[in-house]
């Protein structure tokens, strides 16, 4: 099968008055498609960066990502088109109604006006807008208001859904939808990379993980393999365990993670 | 479709994303189109917005006609405060009443008993009147026994008479102690003996010095004193065989002038609408950039496949598409009420005509399109809607300015004024409101406010949607200057530009102070403290500034080696440029000559005191030394070094810092020389060449003073040129021989392959 997120070696450095700030720093990751990757780790590790970079929102300081076999540095729009970038900080226009925002987005992908129906239509269906679809966006709540940003982000249905915090500020229940609706991404054949810092309810949806830490990726492979490395049940212990052994080493002499491609493909194996 | 409940919904996914994304890619207008339409959509769903556009022009306008309206009426009200005359205790009564009550009231004597402060109802002025009591000496006019004092500006004054007459010695106490306005004192009575009677003597009216009300009472008294006399005098002829027909009569009359005197309310009018129509633009401005980014839904925008400058151009069709609403809508809300009002004839010198409204609305379309480009680039910075507003406050006091400029008498439009932002705008508008702007004018405004859309379009483009402004966070001044652990190679160029917007105001104030320090006519002291404060800001603060950043003086300032070659080319350089400079200054003259910019009559006299009060070597010292080395160290060490993000960078830099090198070099004295900028920037550039080609200062610096030194020396150089049988003849400003510049640009580019041979390899 296809690896649809190939990225290899990203680096983003922020020039600040006080100095650089090495927001991700080597990053080298593949998703191939009918997976869901976690991208774990606190706030500030780097996610968003890692996936802004992927989706070609942000250029990379170094290192290079392909999506769907498109180059994010020289084929952006190609890239954009294959990707659906599902984000919780992501607002929607006040004064349309989910209607006209998916039919706006549609617009903006190209979707043709026949298609565009037809998908409103499956979409108001999948994540149940009808009783607010014609309403303007302003009165609706929080999980209304995330639904309608997942059924907008796949109006042109992709092949890679980047999901960003997709459950922060959810209850219970918005939040299983947001679970039930990935697993249906991944039987669909979707490439998935799914950002969290909720740690056990990505242990039970993602098929491989990748724990950041300070722009690195310091740990990655399936929950088998990263149990092995770890020696740890659970991602939230390893990811504490990670935490302590980082913080009581100095800035300098902490050894660089290299996730080479061929750990990759172990972690894959198993 | 994919997402559909059937398990075989594949069938779509299976497709190539390539083939997909290529499929149906729709044409940029469309796409732009399409853009703009959602942008219009939401922004006119907004209460806000409409708020803005619809409810606050048919709020204010109606509300600043009666406003308007009460206060001239109120000006002109027959119950407004009159005007006390005292009236001397020997004047008749007879009298006195003809000159309180004016003319009319010996026409309806029995008026004579009534009430005399109140009209009657159908006496009370129209708004029409009170437009055209408004509308200035032409079209002045009496309303009831409101007497116009025609050679006294203001409205007409009511008089009224003092409790009672006064005995003559005490009149003047009584208007010092402004218990009355006006006096009326009889010098010389004369009692016939015969009759009885008192035959009044000469007359003397008194008002208070330095009170124009008082001045406009004394008037309006004095005409209808003159108006009784001739009144009696007719009377007396009629007893006569001569009649009183033999005594010529005297009639005013008034007539428009054809370019009718631009009253203040011109100015005004053009200057609200222009307010207005930048209030339409500044909310969908705000809402579409920073309100974007704000609420998250510019992050989901740039991750469309759309480019940023389509995306700009959608929000700028819709910005300037409200901006142009509330123009119309302004427009017509105040033509009607100037209509309703009758201001329409005062303002408006053929009253409203659709061709009046047309021109006048290109005007505003232009200006909507400015004005929104403007705020596009200054909002898409922001990164929150209380951010954007911070900043365009300051932006909308600095539009202020130019308004005001405009409002104050005497200010018409020219060529130069027609390229001021803003000022063209609201100078133009009055002119086509008054029926009185000259074609070309027009088209100069029009034109170069779309050259500066096109350079606000860009500068929003550059900034829209940018990396740094989508997902940076801005860091605080306190960030900005706190002091870093490791050394550095460059200044931030937030710092760099941060110190450059501080120095500008400094400059300016720190040049006008000079003369509160040392006298205006002390030249020496005002030369060596202008030469202290150029080493304080341009060189000592700069170099305060890099110690703290720990950027070696090496990197920040370019204090390198360099090849000797370099420095001979810069010295020929230094040697012959100055020629062409000057030459360049003689030619920029004739353009600013016709925009009317050129005023320089002020600053040619300092330059002859300074060569006849000042020693030569402070002159040098002063004006060639220091600011060659200290500019050098600014604009070629420390802004070259901050703008170039890396070695490699160049072009940018260059043209930046030089174009604010020569900005620096046009405020002279505190006046504009417009006329120094182009030769002060091919210096600039010249000397920014030889910085980055040489990577040192030293070789520009040399060439910098020995030009200076040479233009300030032309006097003393003189019998030199002579003998070589060159007249300069530079008092006159004139154009240097033909055959003196050929040689000098020869040598210059002798001294530039010079500096070339001699670049940091």
């Amino acid at each position: 099968m296809p690896d649809l997120i190939v990225a290899a070696g990203l680096h983003k450095t922020f020039t600040t008055p006080v100095g650089d700030v090495h927001a991700v720093n080597g990053l080298s990751l593949t998703v191939r498609d009918g997976e869901v990757f976690g991208l774990l780790g606190a706030n500030g590790a780097g996610k968003t960066t890692t996936l802004r970079m992927i989706l070609g929102l942000m250029k990379p300081t170094s290192g290079k990502a392909t999506v769907a076999g498109f180059d994010v540095a020289s084929q952006p729009e190609l890239v954009k088109r294959s990707v659906a970038l599902v984000s919780a900080s992501a607002g929607l226009y006040q004064w349309l109604s989910p209607r006209e925002l998916m039919h706006y987005f549609a617009d903006l992908y190209d979707v043709t006006e026949e298609q565009a129906v037809l998908r409103v239509q499956q979409l108001t269906e999948l994540f149940d807008l009808g009783s607010f679809v014609d309403r303007p966006c302003a009165g609706l709540s929080t999980g209304q208001q995330q639904r309608v940003n997942l059924a907008r982000s796949l109006m042109h249905d992709p092949p890679v859904v980047l999901m960003d915090e997709p459950t922060r500020g959810l209850d219970i229940v918005g939040s299983k939808r947001i679970f039930d609706f990935t697993a249906r991404l991944k039987e669909m054949g979707k490439a998935v990379v799914f950002c969290t810092h909720r740690l056990e309810e990505a242990q039970r949806l993602c098929d491989r993980f990748g724990l950041m830490f300070r722009g690195r990726l310091q740990l990655q492979g399936s929950l088998a393999v990263l149990r092995q490395q770890s020696g740890r049940d659970s991602i939230t212990d390893m990811f504490l365990d990670l935490m302590e052994q980082k913080n009581s080493m100095t800035e300098e002499s902490m050894q660089p993670a290299h996730v080479s491609a061929s750990s990759i493909c172990e972690g894959r194996t198993e | 479709m994919s997402l559909d409940n059937d398990p075989s919904g594949e069938t779509e996914s299976s497709d190539s994303p390539g083939a997909r994304a290529a499929a149906h890619v729709r044409s940029p207008p469309r796409r732009i189109w399409r853009l703009a339409r959602k942008e219009l959509r939401e922004s006119l769903r907004d209460r806000r917005t409409l708020a803005t556009l619809i409810a606050m022009p048919l709020i204010v306008y109606p509300l600043l006609g009666s406003v308007i309206q009460r206060f001239a009426i109120n000006r002109i009200d027959p119950n407004a405060p009159a005007a006390i005359v005292v009236f001397d205790g020997n004047i008749p009564d007879e009298i006195a009443t003809a000159i309180e009550k004016g003319p009319e009231r010996d026409v309806n004597p029995a008026d004579d008993s009534g009430n005399d402060s109140k009209l009657s109802h159908d006496q009370t002025p129209s708004l029409q009147d009170v437009a055209r009591t408004l509308a200035g000496p032409s079209t002045g006019t009496e309303i009831g026994t409101l007497a116009r004092s025609e050679d006294a500006d203001g409205p007409p004054v009511r008089l009224q008479r003092y409790g009672q007459p006064a005995k003559s010695e005490f009149i003047e106490e009584i208007l010092q102690a402004k218990e009355a306005d006006v006096a009326v004192r009889v010098k010389l009575a004369v009692r016939d003996a015969v009759t009885g009677g008192v035959t009044p003597g000469d007359f003397e009216v008194i008002s208070l010095s330095g009170d124009a009300f008082s001045r406009r009472a004394a008037i309006v008294v004095e005409q209808r004193l003159q108006a009784f006399r001739e009144r009696e005098v007719r009377q007396l002829l009629d007893q006569t065989r001569f009649r009183s027909s033999i005594m010529p009569t005297i009639s005013r009359h008034t007539v428009a002038s054809r370019t009718p005197a631009p009253s203040p309310l011109g100015a005004f009018v053009p200057l609200m609408l222009v307010l207005m129509t930048m209030t339409g633009a500044v909310y969908p401005a705000i809402d579409l950039t920073a309100g974007e980014r704000e609420r998250g839904t510019l992050e989901m925008l740039m991750a469309a496949p759309v480019s940023r400058a389509q995306l700009l151009t959608g929000k700028f069709i819709a910005v300037v598409t409200v901006a142009v609403l509330t123009a119309l809508i302004n427009l017509i809300a105040m033509l009607l009420t100037l209509y309703a009002t009758g201001f329409d004839r005062v303002l408006l010198a053929d009253g409203a005509s659709f061709r009046m409204f047309f021109s006048v609305l290109a005007l505003l379309v232009v200006f909507a399109s400015f004005f929104s480009a403007v705020l596009l680039s200054i909002t898409s910075f922001a990164r929150s809607f209380r951010e954007a507003q911070a900043w365009l406050i300051p932006l909308m006091l600095v539009s202020l300015a130019p308004g005001i400029l405009s409002l104050m008498p005497g200010v018409n439009l020219t060529a130069g004024l027609a390229i001021l932002p803003l000022v063209n705008i609201v100078l133009l508008g009055r002119e086509l409101f008054q029926g009185t702007a000259a074609i070309h004018l027009y088209v100069i405004t029009l034109l170069s406010t779309l050259v500066y859309t096109i350079l606000a379009l860009r500068v929003a483009a550059g900034v829209f949607g940018h990396d740094t402004v989508l997902f940076g966070n801005s860091a605080g001044a306190a960030l900005m200057l706190k002091r870093p652990q490791e050394k550095r190679i460059r200044v931030p160029v937030s710092v760099g530009i941060g110190w450059l917007v501080v120095l500008v105001p400094l400059f300016l104030v720190l040049s006008g102070l000079r003369s509160r320090i040392v006298a205006p006519e002390n030249l020496t002291g005002q030369l060596i403290l202008s030469g202290i404060l150029t080493i304080v800001l341009f060189a000592a603060l700069p170099v305060v500034i890099t110690t703290w950043l720990r950027v070696s003086a090496v990197n920040a300032f370019a204090l390198r080696r360099f090849h000797l070659t370099a420095l001979i080319g810069a010295v020929l350089l230094g040697g012959t440029l100055w020629t062409i400079a000057y030459q360049v200054l003689v030619f920029s003259k004739g353009p600013l000559q016709w925009m009317e910019l050129l005023n320089n009559t002020k600053l040619r006299e300092l330059a002859e005191r300074l060569t006849s009060e000042t020693p030569f070597l402070i002159r040098i010292v002063t004006l060639a030394l220091i600011p060659a080395v200290c500019e050098e160290l600014f604009f070629r060490g420390f802004l070259i070094n901050t703008l170039q993000k890396n070695s490699g960078m160049w072009l940018k830099p260059m043209l930046i810092s030089t174009f604010v090198f020569a900005a620096f070099h046009v405020v002279v004295d505190q006046s504009l020389t417009l006329e120094r900028f182009p030769a002060t920037f091919l210096l600039g550039l010249v000397l920014c060449g030889i910085r980055l080609s040489s990577g040192s200062i030293f070789p520009g610096m040399t060439m910098h003073a020995i030009s200076n030194g040479l233009l300030l020396s032309l006097k003393e150089l003189d019998p030199v040129f002579q003998a070589i049988g060159l007249n300069l003849n530079v008092e006159n400003e004139s154009s240097l021989p033909a055959w003196f510049l050929v040689t000098s640009a020869l040598i210059s580019c002798f001294g530039a392959a010079l500096v070339w041979l001699g670049r940091r390899k």
